[in-house]
């Protein structure tokens, strides 16, 4: 049952890796593992463009995975120290961040943006800072800390920060890595909110540029190679793995800080 | 109040900027004519025009149809798949938990290459046999299927861990009392999970309704427009039709039915 749900990407791969020119249309008889070749592969990176579509979207990811893990820890230790009312009004505000994804207020959301004046690149990087149930795991996670540890933090005249980043940050290791690969794979994948904010060619994502690409067949107009108006699957297809490989190595890199979470953190009296 | 409680205000901020604020916006705008020149008020008349769309009601229904069909899928597949991994040992279960997570990886937009090619009426290898698009709730069906490969495992995955939780030593007293290895998982394990299977269910319901990016990129919603689900609808009203005042209208009211729907249900449980 497991190995079935690789069937998918595995005929990706497979038509992704074969003659570009076999392939015009989706004919599974016609993957030849004896032809493979990676044209379609070389393709999509001639004039560039994908080192630049990969440069933004590192930078990018990295950027709001960094951040929206600083915001998680940060938050869950205001949590700690805040009242039961602020906790209570808190709890609130995020419960209606969980049930009310940004995917169904979109056009409310573009237009507050638009008014705002964040439309573009700052409502994309906005979005993908936003951390809501993840502040409650890190309070939750926060909690299992003795208190003695900040008491004598506090007593040694540690102020807020430096708690958090002697104390609370070495010791939230899985957190940070659950709440990066989150942040990350969720920055990464969501196409509609970036395809409506990133316009300029140049500040474009993987997942933007891929996707419109596949969309249109504007192979030759957004990556600028040599070819005609058509649809060539394999092309989609090695687009499709493109897309794919940060989200995999993003999970492999933090996979077994994710596998280790667990919520009673990592000091116990 | 002491200050460093102010520390959980930026991800606060945050929450209220993408969830509170476009949720009253949209009440608002949505008794506006919107182009972001000169926007005119125009009172209820888009909430009466969104209430008498067609379009916008079948699209609700298309909503609960996908919910139906991946809640269905892939919790009729997660779940055994999931109580079988628990039973692993822990070695074995890290690796199969990691092997079915990584599918989950690959969405819906990743592979809308492969399912555009595979349900193509013109080049796929169904050519001649069947055209999913060619119906409305097979081409509902087929969405709810590409988006069930994806996310399968992981439902699969979380149960198992779920599962897992549920004490050796109460499996074992199960197996001392002469209980089969089936007899646990379905008559110990599963109702130990009972509750959280079901929250998870009706987030999958909830969710499932708000498809867009596989309609989008694979199904266009087709026949004629026929099978999108609401969050579709919606984009399509603003972006498309660029309505954006008749759009947010469409958006309350979907606010508004998800709230009773899930006020209903927890009328039900109780």
């Amino acid at each position: 049952m497991v190995v079935t749900l690789y069937i998918p990407l595995v005929i990706m791969v497979l038509i992704s890796l074969n003659d570009w020119s076999n392939l015009v249309d989706f004919d599974l008889r016609a993957i030849s593992l004896r032809k493979i070749t990676f044209d379609n592969y070389r393709l999509l990176i001639v004039g560039k463009a994908l080192f630049r579509l990969y440069f933004n979207t590192a930078l990018m990811t990295a950027i709001v995975s960094v951040v929206g893990a600083m915001f998680t820890v940060v938050g869950g230790y205001g949590m700690l120290r805040a009242s039961a009312k602020m906790r209570t009004i808190a709890i609130v505000i995020v419960a209606f961040a969980v049930a009310v994804p940004s995917t169904v207020v979109i056009i409310p959301l573009f237009i507050e943006m638009y008014y705002l004046g964040l439309s573009g690149l700052p409502a994309v990087m906005l979005k993908g800072m936003l951390v809501s149930s993840g502040v409650i795991v890190a309070w939750q996670y926060f909690k299992r800390v003795p208190q003695g540890y900040f008491d004598s933090a506090t007593i040694d005249g540690a102020n807020s920060l430096q708690i958090i980043w002697h104390i609370l940050i070495p010791i939230s290791g899985p957190l940070f890595a659950m709440t990066m690969i989150g942040q990350g794979t969720a920055f990464l994948v969501d196409y509609l909110w970036q395809s409506l904010n990133l316009i300029r060619e140049n500040s474009q994502t993987v997942i933007v540029a891929m996707t419109n690409m596949t969309l249109t067949s504007n192979f030759i107009g957004i990556l600028g190679f040599p070819g005609k108006y058509m649809r060539r699957v394999n092309i989609e297809m090695a687009s499709g793995i493109v897309i794919f490989l940060p989200m995999l190595l993003i999970f492999l890199a933090g996979r077994k800080q994710l596998m280790d979470f667990k919520l009673e953190g990592g000091i116990k009296e | 109040m002491k200050r460093s409680a102010l520390l959980i205000l930026p991800c606060l901020v945050l929450c209220v900027m993408f969830s509170m604020v476009p949720m009253a916006l949209s009440a608002v705008a949505g008794m506006w004519k919107i182009d972001f020149q000169d926007n005119v008020f125009v009172g209820f008349s888009n909430y009466l025009k969104a209430i008498k769309d067609k379009g916008f009601s079948g699209a609700l229904l298309n909503g609960l149809a996908y919910g139906v069909f991946m809640t269905g899928m892939s919790f009729g597949i997660g779940v055994p798949l999931g109580l079988a991994v628990s039973d692993l040992p822990k070695g074995v279960r890290r690796k199969v938990q990691t092997a079915l997570y990584v599918p989950g990886l690959v969405t819906g937009v990743v592979l809308a290459s492969l399912w555009r090619a595979v349900f193509s009426p013109v080049y796929g290898p169904l050519v001649g046999i069947f055209n999913v698009w060619s119906n409305r709730w097979t081409a509902i069906f087929a969405v709810s299927l590409m988006v069930v490969v994806s996310t399968v495992g992981i439902t699969a995955m979380t149960i198992s861990i779920y599962a897992a939780s549920v004490g050796s030593e109460v499996r074992e007293a199960a197996r001392i009392d002469g209980a089969r290895d089936g007899q646990i998982r379905w008559r110990i394990v599963l109702p130990g999970i009972a509750n959280i299977i079901i929250v998870m269910m009706i987030l999958n319901m909830i969710g499932a309704s708000q498809v867009w990016e596989t309609i989008q990129t694979v199904s266009f919603a087709r026949p004629n427009m026929t099978s999108g689900g609401p969050v579709w609808e919606i984009y399509d009203t603003g972006f498309t039709r660029i309505q954006y005042g008749l759009a947010c209208a469409k958006t309350t009211i979907y606010l508004v039915a998800l709230g009773l729907s899930m006020l209903i249900v927890r009328l039900v449980k109780r």
